[in-house]
């Protein structure tokens, strides 16, 4: 049902079996839109994360100072000229480190969570929907995932095979897959034995066919608020593998610049403070957007406001 | 959740006495104590063959901080410590090593792998485990309380504060947490689990570990905490809107005791399924915040072996970690069975 | 000790303003802690103002070393130095102006030809566990380490050592070897005791490297955890009757170097030593510790930015001259290294005996640097790597991301590697598989040591960092032979002026600033802090301090 990594726990309430048809209901936009729209926290984590994201894009356009160029003393106060946010250790400007660094923070911690639900989809759908023997074979190998502790092994890989922004990518999906796979595969597991499904197997579709324009949109609910969980959580654990000293040196990115100014932080506070302020604001919309979703696709289970 | 063929279904192989409910149990459990050891051994191999695949010359790592000046040497280092022998040889070596319970030698403190380990186990399950339960204990009865008052103010903010504690990364909690109560104002230590100076015997030195434990119990708490605190009062407000509720409140029974003798009890289900998912990670759940605190426990212990390559070293923490998981989830399945008599054969989760 | 008094610090929280916060608090911390460790009025003042050294109490150090085992016979770093130089004996001590000094050698001799030097080496003087120390020991003990320790040109000219009788012993050199003695201290050849040692088995992975270790020295090894504590108790029949003062020496390292300074800061460690700059400063600002000026050298060094002369760009010495016009050196000082480093244009710090000023010097001119690399036929510059060993991170690593942008301005686009640790970056180096690196070196008391390696050619392709730069220059090889062999210092020093200088002109290397570790410690509770060439990787003998 839901997976442990180690730093961090993904858990989305479990989906009603009965809302399949509230599900099918509410797949007009409207409705869930509505349902959406009414839920301010989720509003509010929209606003907030939309607000980020063109920050990250468009910001660099307009501030267009460079995050690796020097403008002055090192360890300047925030409100300090020419670095609003203050400036770290060789005296670079925090503001246009968050700006700039933010493309590539979101970039990493979406493509891992792509990845992720490539990776666990695949083998949860396949699993799920096959069963039998695949069944077994595809649990045991995700049980072995599971079984190695998450971040231990992700820091064993970094370091050993580096730390570039693809490999902490990678990395992460190799972590994070296992639920959801889980998810995927008892999604597929409830859905094939539905009527519908049934019908059109014995009228003799290909079980490709059934799958992918099926069975898959009508697990698209879950699986869609599940991707936006595994984005906030690939963009903690990458933050926490920064801090470990287990990011790429060569390019600006939020983990990256709290890792780099850990020794400091009893010294210049605004160094690690910023930047850790920007991952939380990132991760807390998307956790409010999914927790948004979450209720209205399932209205069943929506908290009693 | 899937079922699996009931005992019923299974014919003839093994004897009679494995038969009814104790019967059926023990072959449960062999079965998956097997499973578990195979699993184990797939956990070494891919371990093994990750570190040993990985660029760079663990030799360097054993002649210390000054290097080895000397190729002699370094080929002789190749050779005592096997580095030399082809990856399949090692490896066998090494899980014929393993069964026997000889983890090898750490690279760099020139001592056996489980002398090196050991004295830090306790000191991870003494965090994780009082974070843990803290968090379950805390999380539980705060998911209560905000579920009887729904529309209060109280329990806007603590779902507001269960969604923020998960947002926030746990090195920052820890490090924001050491700035103001160990820092500015010195009320906890900094880190480490013992102060040099406590003589005394075995109340002081306990008395001043407990002391030592707060601030990173409660940085890693703060998360697990989020966590059930959300998932209780979710699940209370699933049971509480029930049937049954409902009708043992038309029966007349006292709301106190509606909630606490009957509710609480379903409610409590999806806390320990997700309860027995994290015990497994009780002993490596607790990487960053012990390099925060400097715990000196297994997370920290990994974490510098990994900056000095002592290979064997970081092996033996992976496996002890996976082990730990495996034992973790067969103990849990074996107490769904026993508590559950709904629930007769049952994937876990 | 300090748990207790940590509620009465809350009031003086409120006097101190918002960055100094830490401070002031550190500074209120430290004076409630000493008025709890009874020591009376601080004196605050020099190393100088001891008063009669009182026996008895604890001197707690703190680390961020792990140190792996207790025996630096094997080499291993600064570490065991530290645990061995108070468990062993060794023959000499190295005094301020970097002389010999007798310690358990009473005496010694050179024969005419300068290859042979006879010791006379103290009597009545037990190990440990009572067995009586003698030349044998002696003996056995610098063969051990010409065959183990890392540093083979410590010993590499020792032929034989001879024991006629038992306390004498002869050492036997291939040529004159001017650094001999100062590789005889305790840290760098320890007198093990035979009996133990001697049995046969490697001693790489001898047993009695981490349990139950016995020496000589003024103290005797009672728990080594290396994570967590290492204790060392005095040696109550140490061959110096009234030392070593002090009861015990704890050694506390923390790995992780977060909480060190705060330790410091609340007296939960006595002395500590660091390189970096943020730390410095933050101790300074302390009135109730102190930073020492002296002490230390001996693992005192120079940074530098190592190339691989192999390289396509970098073989051509125009191109490397550019890379050295453009680095802002007063940048690098002020702001890489904040302040705390001595500016270093040659391969020998400032503090080292045989530094020499008189070497080619390159300013910061960025227009310069980009003509030069335009006459080497690279208009448009080029692409390098840049990697750093994982050590004081203001030279290595701070440097490398300033380099990378130095780099930059002149037209070469530099990409860092950070390699993980030091036996990944070994590999690429001594295969040569790299191109620009940040490198420490450091002194151990003597060039042929430290240094020498660095520039041999006959050290081309050894382990790390044997020649990382696969510099070869038979005129460097010549005089770095004849400064290894010349015994009278004078002359010694102008040889290695001259080696100073060619190695200015060529830039195998670009240094950029001295490294200079310092102590900190507590004027008031540590008395005499044995601030000398190797601090505390020479024995703690001398140092007391005030009652418990």
């Amino acid at each position: 049902m839901t997976q442990s990594v180690s730093t961090q726990a993904v858990l989305p309430l479990p989906p009603n079996p009965e809302s399949l048809q509230e599900k099918a209901l509410n797949m007009r936009p409207t409705t869930a839109w509505a349902l959406f729209r009414r839920n301010r926290a989720a509003m509010f984590g929209l606003i907030v994360l939309i607000l980020i994201v063109l920050m990250t894009v468009i910001g660099p356009f307009i501030y267009t100072q460079d995050p690796f160029a020097s403008v002055g003393a090192r360890f300047q106060p925030p409100g300090s000229p020419g670095a609003p946010l203050g400036s770290d250790y060789l005296g670079r400007d925090g503001l246009a480190g968050i700006i700039h660094g933010g493309m590539t923070t979101l970039l990493v911690g979406l493509f891992a969570a792509v990845m992720t639900l490539l990776i666990g989809v695949g083998i949860g759908a396949v699993a799920g929907y096959v069963g039998g023997r695949v069944d077994s074979a595809l649990m045991s190998f995700t049980e072995l995932f599971q079984v190695i502790p998450a971040t231990l092994f992700a820091m064993v890989v970094l370091t050993l095979y580096g730390s570039s922004n693809v490999a902490v990518a990678i990395v992460m999906a190799c972590v994070l897959w296992t639920g959801t796979a889980r998810l995927a595969r008892s999604e597929f597991l409830r859905l094939k034995n539905f009527e519908f499904i049934r019908a059109q197997r014995s009228l003799g579709a290909s079980d490709l066919r059934i799958i992918i324009r099926t069975v898959l949109p009508n697990a698209l609910p879950t699986l869609m608020i599940n991707a936006t969980m595994i984005v906030g959580v690939a963009i903690l654990l990458q933050a926490a593998l920064s801090f470990l000293g287990l990011a790429d040196p060569n390019v600006f990115t939020w983990g990256m610049m709290i890792g780099n100014s850990r020794p400091y932080l009893t010294v210049a506070w605004w160094t690690i403070t910023f930047p850790g302020v920007a991952i939380f604001l990132t991760v807390l919309s998307v956790s409010l957007v999914g927790d948004g979703l979450q209720d209205a696709w399932n209205p069943k289970l929506k908290e009693r406001r | 959740m899937t079922m699996v063929s009931t005992p019923a279904a299974r014919t003839g192989i093994l004897p009679s006495a494995t038969t009814g409910r104790v019967g059926t149990l023990l072959r449960i459990v062999v079965g998956r104590v097997m499973r578990a050891v195979s699993l184990m051994l797939a956990v070494i191999v891919v371990t093994f063959v990750l570190l040993a695949l990985a660029p760079g010359d663990p030799t360097v790592a054993i002649g210390g901080d000054s290097g080895i000046r000397d190729a002699a040497t370094a080929e002789a280092i190749r050779v005592e410590y096997g580095l030399d022998r082809p990856l399949i040889v090692q490896i066998g070596t090494y899980v014929g090593r393993v069964l026997r319970g000889d983890f090898g030698q750490s690279f760099v403190l020139h001592q056996s792998v489980w002398s090196a380990i050991a004295p830090r186990i306790v000191p991870t399950l003494m965090l994780s485990g009082v974070a843990l339960v803290g968090a379950v204990v805390a999380g539980t009865l705060l998911g209560v309380f905000t579920a009887r008052r729904p529309r209060k103010v109280i329990s806007h903010v603590v779902t507001v504060v269960s969604i923020v504690g998960f947002a926030m990364p746990s090195f920052w909690i820890g490090l924001i947490l050491i700035i103001l109560f160990a820092v500015t104002f010195p009320i906890f230590p900094i880190g480490n689990m013992n102060s040099t100076m406590v003589g005394g015997g075995f109340f002081e030195h306990a008395a001043d570990t407990l002391w030592h434990l707060v601030l990173p119990a409660f940085t890693l708490g703060v998360i697990y905490l989020a966590q059930y605190s959300r998932l209780s009062r979710a699940s209370m407000l699933e049971v509480l809107g029930s049937d049954y509720v409902r009708t043992a409140h038309a029966k007349g029974l006292a709301p106190r005791v509606v909630v606490y003798k009957h509710a609480l009890r379903n409610a409590l289900i999806p806390i320990v399924t997700v309860l027995g998912t994290q015990f497994g990670h009780l002993l490596s759940g607790a990487v960053v915040v012990e390099v925060v605190f400097n715990w000196p426990g297994l997370g920290s212990l990994a974490y510098q072996s990994i900056q000095q390559r002592d290979t064997p070293l970081l092996l033996g923490i992976l496996l002890l970690s996976a082990a730990f998981v495996l034992v973790a989830n067969i103990v849990t399945d074996f107490i769904y069975r026993i508590i559950d008599p709904r629930i007769r054969i049952r994937r876990t989760m | 000790m300090t748990d207790h008094i940590l509620s009465e610090l809350a009031p003086l929280v409120r006097s101190v303003s918002r960055r100094n916060f830490i401070f002031g608090l550190g500074t209120a911390g430290v004076a409630v802690a000493l008025a709890g460790c009874g020591s009376g009025e601080g004196s605050g003042g020099g190393a100088s103002d001891e008063g009669t050294p009182q026996p008895g109490g604890t001197y707690i150090v703190g680390t961020t070393q792990v140190i792996a085992q207790a025996n630096p016979a094997i080499g291993g770093g600064a570490g065991p130095m530290m645990i061995g130089a108070q468990v062993f004996a060794g023959l000499v001590l190295t005094a301020d102006d970097f002389s010999p000094e007798p310690y358990l050698a009473e005496s010694w001799q050179f024969s005419p030809d300068n290859r042979s030097v006879t010791f006379k080496i103290r009597g009545e003087t037990t190990f440990h566990d009572g067995t009586p120390v003698t030349s044998e020991d002696v003996a056995f003990s610098i063969l051990a380490v010409k065959k183990y320790h890392s540093f083979k040109s410590m010993f590499a000219k020792v032929t034989d050592v001879e024991a006629p009788d038992a306390t004498t012993v002869i050492v036997r050199l291939s040529e004159p070897n001017a650094a001999l003695l100062a590789c005889l201290t305790p840290a760098t050849a320890p007198i093990l005791p035979k009996h133990i040692y001697g049995d046969g088995q490697d001693l790489r992975t001898h047993p009695r490297n981490t349990q139950d270790v016995i020496g000589s020295g003024p103290f005797r090894l009672t728990k080594f955890e290396p994570r967590t504590e290492i204790r060392m108790t005095k040696y109550d029949n140490f061959f110096q009757p009234d030392r070593p003062f002090v009861d015990e020496v704890v050694y506390r390292p923390d790995p992780s170097g977060n909480t060190i300074l705060l330790q410091l800061q609340q007296g939960e460690i006595h002395s500590l030593r660091t390189g970096d700059s943020v730390q410095l400063q933050q101790l300074r600002a302390q009135p109730t510790i102190e930073v020492a000026d002296k002490g230390l050298q001996a693992i005192s060094g120079v940074g530098l930015v190592v190339v691989n002369m192999e390289n396509q760009y970098l073989k051509n010495p125009k191109v490397r001259q550019a890379i050295a016009y453009s680095m802002d050196r007063r940048y690098i000082l002020e702001q890489v290294l904040g302040g705390e480093a001595a500016a270093a244009d040659s391969v020998l710090p400032p503090i080292d005996q045989f530094y020499s000023d008189n070497v080619t010097k390159y300013s910061y001119d960025v227009a310069k640097a980009k003509v030069l690399l335009a006459e080497a036929g690279y208009p448009n510059g080029f692409s390098l790597r840049i990697d750093y060993i994982p050590g004081v991170r203001e030279f290595c690593a701070s440097m490398a991301e300033y380099m990378k942008e130095a780099l930059k301005a002149i037209g070469i686009t530099a990409t860092i590697i950070s390699s993980p640790d030091t036996a990944t970056l070994a590999q690429h180096i001594s295969t040569g598989d790299y191109d620009v690196y940040l490198h420490l070196s450091l002194g151990y008391g003597d060039p042929v040591v430290g240094v020498h390696s660095l520039y041999e050619s006959a050290a081309i392709g050894g382990p790390y960092p044997s020649n990382a730069p696969r510099y070869s220059s038979s005129e460097v090889d010549d005089l770095l032979e004849q400064a290894g062999q010349e015994m009278n210092l004078a002359r010694r020093k102008e040889i290695y002026a001259e080696f100073q200088k060619v190695v200015s002109d060529d830039l195998p290397v670009i240094p950029f600033a001295q490294y200079r570790p310092r102590v900190a410690y507590f004027p008031a509770v540590v008395r005499n802090p044995n601030l000398g060439v190797w601090e505390s990787l020479s024995p703690l003998k001398d140092v007391w301090v005030t009652a418990p």
